[in-house]
């Protein structure tokens, strides 16, 4: 019966073709190949996002007035409510850090080489659309901690150059964070942010799949030197497997998280309330509010956090276009690597930083 | 020749520098091989391969095997269908009550009286003026949170802990309390008489 | 008791001091009386030192000072033009007062108008530096009745404004800023401060704690307390330190307050064992519902209704020790009563939302069996991969 729908299918849909190409594509096997996984935790997590979004989305109201009482709502009187948006909350924090360790992993193995440029770019790109989707996701519960991280994260926006001022206006949809914030981030959220995104992954996969999975240098120069072959396993089933067997630990740890830490409520946002003390943004952005607060006030003449910005847009402008800049040569790769050490020690640092300032 | 259980990923070790190269499919590649791209000819990704066909292990236990997966796979499916399930499903209560509650019936509110009721987890009070005006106010005292009544012999709302009084319009005007009632809205529908806060 | 002056009089006498004569004596009061109520309605230092020069102002004698000061303030066609509203009978009040009576027979070492309100920076009493704005009273008036040297002729105290400081309403007033709390003044009068009488204290505490006072009234002990001569309400709560009373007042044993006239043979011992044990019950309950309520909050689960049934089970609690002033068993037992039964919902909210806890991390535990089940599964599965044909 199954080898029955599966004609009547292929009749169709000429999925054959592609079934049989996915039987011959392999996957590179070496030291370094556990980090291929990242990628996919990183879809699963996005999977997950989808999921449990949509299914906050038939209980939450985006209005000032209602947002924070539906989000009670759904943990207290909607049947596993209470999962769903533990399940949300977390998987955020996981994919960031799912993505964050994927981007360095691609980075430090030289998977951005040629031909696979555009496949950086892509990712880059999902990047700052994921750190976009914790930003926005953050103001929905419309509570108080949410409130004022969003007031001090549009803040630092205002410290761009030329356009800061306008920037700040257009992601509080007015002056400061109100009612109009919730529903302009609600919109970005559910439906610009996701719309962009998947366009996105669409595109880094099937470049991912085009180009196959990228070999190390050191592994494709060990490898000619040794023996001239690199190993490798089929895709189905042997990595396919695998990465379920990844999933479903990822899986694992979203249950345990959400049922022995789950995401708590706080108190509902007031506007006329003073800041309470210790007010910051969410733990992957912290780095930059600490870079921020050290940064000092005049740098050979220039305002100290315009200089800090300037230098920051340049880093991520540098990190979009590394694979043009880099890459080819062995020396210039070892300059990423240092570059990229450098960059994730003094991200660590400077969240470190951040979180041990913060007074109990 | 290795063995035939338990070989999975082991057959990946020691590939002989000899194996096969991956050969492009006979209709055509849709997916990576590596002479498609020169940079890689330097290193020919090959798939293990072994002279002959092996079936792994016997047909029985990976049938077995095939079917424990299943088995637990459809467990895992289930215990990610059934809470999704369950909240799909609307609850009793189909909106929160912290927004607007419900304080009894309007009929059975005389003039002259008052009722207090539970709105979230503070108490408000729903009086009937002499005139006959339905008024809702917060029942928490503004001095030191007791819950205020009403006074049917003074026609004013009056808290038991210090003698402080308010008016019918919820401005504290004798004792203590230092600031007014916070009031409701009312609405009156089929007799039901709801509060909500104002916004 | 001279007569009022007229107005007019007093405003024509007018002299201005010239700067360049003021001798270092009188230049410290001239500086403070910039600031002074008297200087924005236009008078001056000949409007009080009458019939002296300037230059060489001296304080008037401190028996004369209320009655010069009530010139003006008792003068109501003159007091009017400045405050429409103002009252005038406050020299009357001091000679009711013990003080203006002890100085009325000689003794000069009590208070008269300036010794509180100042002489030459007087502020209305609604700023709040004047020495009499409610948060200052006391401390003004602890100047004497705190200093023990001076109280000691008096053959007095000088205990009160410290045992003030320790007493709740001292907590309301400076830490909690409730301006209704009762200072010095607010018991024993201002201008016309004298202690209350035995007979009359209870009225002072009685304008506040109404209910309280109108139980007692009702009760047994009112006419008991007459006919022994003590004063209601400071048998119990004392009259300056008044401490936050507590349910372990109630009972026989040492440290009770009813131990001061029961012992534990009487048949009134067995009802304050009563009161005191439904009490007792009821505080008991509180404890345990609120305890089973904050950890579940503390575990993440929201208990709106345990909450509104705990705060019902408090004001049980308080409408209970209110009761206590009946002195009889059954009101303060019904609403301890009443508590207890609402305490009792809290608990059971609390130990619901407990059993929900419990119930997710079973439910987490079954799903985690699934998926360690299905892991295993699959790693056997991987590693008996067959290979691909070449």
């Amino acid at each position: 019966m199954g080898g029955q729908l599966r004609a009547w299918l292929d009749e169709r849909l000429a999925l054959g073709e592609v079934i049989e190409a996915l039987h011959h594509k392999t996957v590179p096997h070496h030291r370094y190949s556990i980090w291929y996984y990242f990628g996919g935790t990183t879809l699963f997590l996005f999977a997950v996002q989808v999921v449990t979004g949509g299914l906050l989305l038939l209980y939450y109201r985006p209005s000032a007035g209602e947002a924070y009482e539906s989000v009670q709502f759904i943990v207290t009187r909607v049947p596993f409510g209470w999962l769903v948006r533990s399940v949300h909350a977390w998987a955020a924090n996981l994919m960031v850090a799912s993505v964050v360790a994927h981007l360095f992993s691609v980075l430090f193995l030289h998977a951005y080489r040629r031909p696979r440029e555009l496949t950086w770019v892509s990712g880059m790109l999902l990047l700052f659309l994921t750190l976009a989707f914790g930003f926005t996701g953050y103001l929905l519960p419309w509570n108080e901690v949410s409130f004022f991280a969003t007031r001090v994260g549009t803040d630092l926006a205002a410290a761009v150059p030329i356009v800061g001022g306008s920037v700040v206006r257009f992601l509080r949809g007015g002056d400061d964070v109100s009612g109009a914030t919730l529903t302009r981030l609600f919109g970005f959220h559910v439906a610009l942010l996701p719309a962009t995104a998947t366009g996105l992954v669409l595109l880094h996969l099937l470049l991912v799949q085009r180009h196959g999975m990228s070999v190390p240098p050191s592994i494709e120069h060990r490898a000619t030197v040794e023996r001239g072959t690199v190993r490798a396993m089929p895709f189905i089933p042997h990595f396919l497997l695998r990465d379920l067997f990844a999933w479903t630990i990822v899986l694992a740890a979203l249950a345990a998280l959400s049922t022995f830490y789950p995401w708590e409520l706080g108190a509902k946002a007031d506007p006329f309330a003073p800041a309470p003390a210790g007010i910051r943004p969410e733990w992957y952005f912290l780095w930059a509010f600490e870079l921020l607060k050290h940064v000092p006030p005049v740098i050979a003449g220039v305002n100290g956090e315009l200089v800090a910005v300037l230098l920051l847009g340049a880093g991520g402008v540098g990190a979009v276009v590394l694979p043009f800049l880099a890459g080819h040569t062995a020396r210039t790769r070892r300059a990423v690597v240092w570059a990229g050490a450098a960059a994730l020690a003094f991200i660590t640092l400077m969240t470190g930083l951040a979180l041990s300032a913060v007074a109990p | 020749m290795p063995g035939s259980a338990g070989a999975g990923i082991a057959r990946f070790r020691g590939v002989p520098a000899s194996a096969a190269r991956l050969a492009p499919t006979a209709r055509g590649e849709l997916f990576a091989s590596p002479e498609k791209f020169p940079i890689e000819r330097r290193a020919a990704i090959a798939v293990v391969s072994t002279p002959e066909v092996t079936t792994g292990s016997a047909p029985g236990r990976r049938n077995i095997l095939n079917w424990l997966l299943g088995l637990w796979g459809g467990g895992v499916c289930g215990a990610i269908a059934y809470p999704i399930a369950r909240y799909l499903a609307p609850p009793d209560i189909p909106e929160s009550a912290t927004q607007s509650v419900s304080a009894g019936s309007a009929k059975s509110l005389a003039p002259n009286s008052a009722r207090v009721v539970a709105f979230g987890s503070r108490p408000a009070i729903v009086l009937r003026t002499p005139a006959g005006e339905l008024r809702a106010f917060s029942a928490t005292c503004t001095h030191l949170d007791c819950t205020v009544q009403y006074r049917p012999d003074l026609q004013r709302i009056w808290c038991a802990c210090h003698n402080g009084q308010y008016d019918l319009n919820g401005r504290n005007i004798a004792g203590p309390p230092p600031r007014p009632l916070e009031s409701f809205d009312i609405n009156v529908r089929d007799d039901e008489i709801a509060l909500s806060r104002r916004s | 008791m001279t007569a009022p002056r007229s107005g007019a009089a007093t405003v024509l006498v007018m002299v201005i001091a010239t700067a360049p004569q003021i001798s270092a004596q009188t230049s410290a009061p001239t500086a403070a009386f910039a600031d002074d109520v008297h200087a924005s309605a236009g008078l001056t230092c000949g409007a009080c030192h009458m019939r002296q020069a300037a230059g060489s102002y001296t304080a008037p004698p401190r028996n004369a000072i209320a009655p010069l000061c009530a010139t003006c303030h008792s003068d109501a066609a003159y007091m009017r033009r400045f405050a429409p509203q103002v009252r005038i009978d406050q020299f009357l009040q001091y000679q009711t007062s013990t003080h203006g009576r002890r100085m009325a027979g000689g003794e000069t070492a009590v208070a008269t108008c300036n010794d509180c309100h100042g002489a030459h920076g007087v502020r209305r009493v609604a700023d709040a530096r004047s020495p009499v704005a409610p948060l200052n009273v006391t401390t003004t008036c602890a100047r004497c009745h705190g200093d023990a040297a001076h109280m000691k002729p008096f053959g007095r105290t000088a205990a009160a404004p410290a045992d003030w400081g320790a007493s709740v309403h001292a907590t309301a007033l400076l830490q909690r800023g409730d301006t209704s709390a009762p200072t010095c003044a607010a018991c024993h009068g201002s201008h016309g401060a004298t202690p209350p009488g035995i007979t009359s204290v209870a009225n002072v505490c009685a304008q506040c704690h109404v209910r309280e006072a109108e139980l007692f009234r009702a009760s047994p002990k009112k006419e008991i307390f007459e006919a022994i001569g003590q004063a209601e309400c400071l048998v119990c709560h004392t009259n300056h330190r008044i401490e936050p009373p507590s349910d372990h007042w109630i009972g026989v044993a040492d440290g009770a307050v009813c131990e001061q006239c029961h012992d534990a043979a009487g048949e009134s011992a067995k009802a304050i064992g009563a009161i005191r044990a439904a009490l007792d019950g009821l505080s008991a309950e509180i404890a345990a519902a609120d305890a089973a309520l904050g950890a579940v909050e503390r575990a993440g689960m929201p208990v709106d209704e345990g909450r509104l049934a705990l705060r019902t089970a408090r004001e049980q609690q308080v409408q209970a020790r209110v009761l206590v002033h009946t002195f009889a068993l059954q009101p303060p037992g019904e609403a301890a009563a009443k508590g207890t039964a609402a305490a009792r919902q809290a608990l059971a909210a609390g130990q619901a939302a407990a059993r929900e806890l419990q119930i997710r991390r079973t439910g987490l535990g079954v799903a985690t069996l699934l998926i360690i089940g299905f892991l295993i599964t699959l790693w056997l599965k991987i590693r008996r991969l067959p290979d691909l044909p070449s």
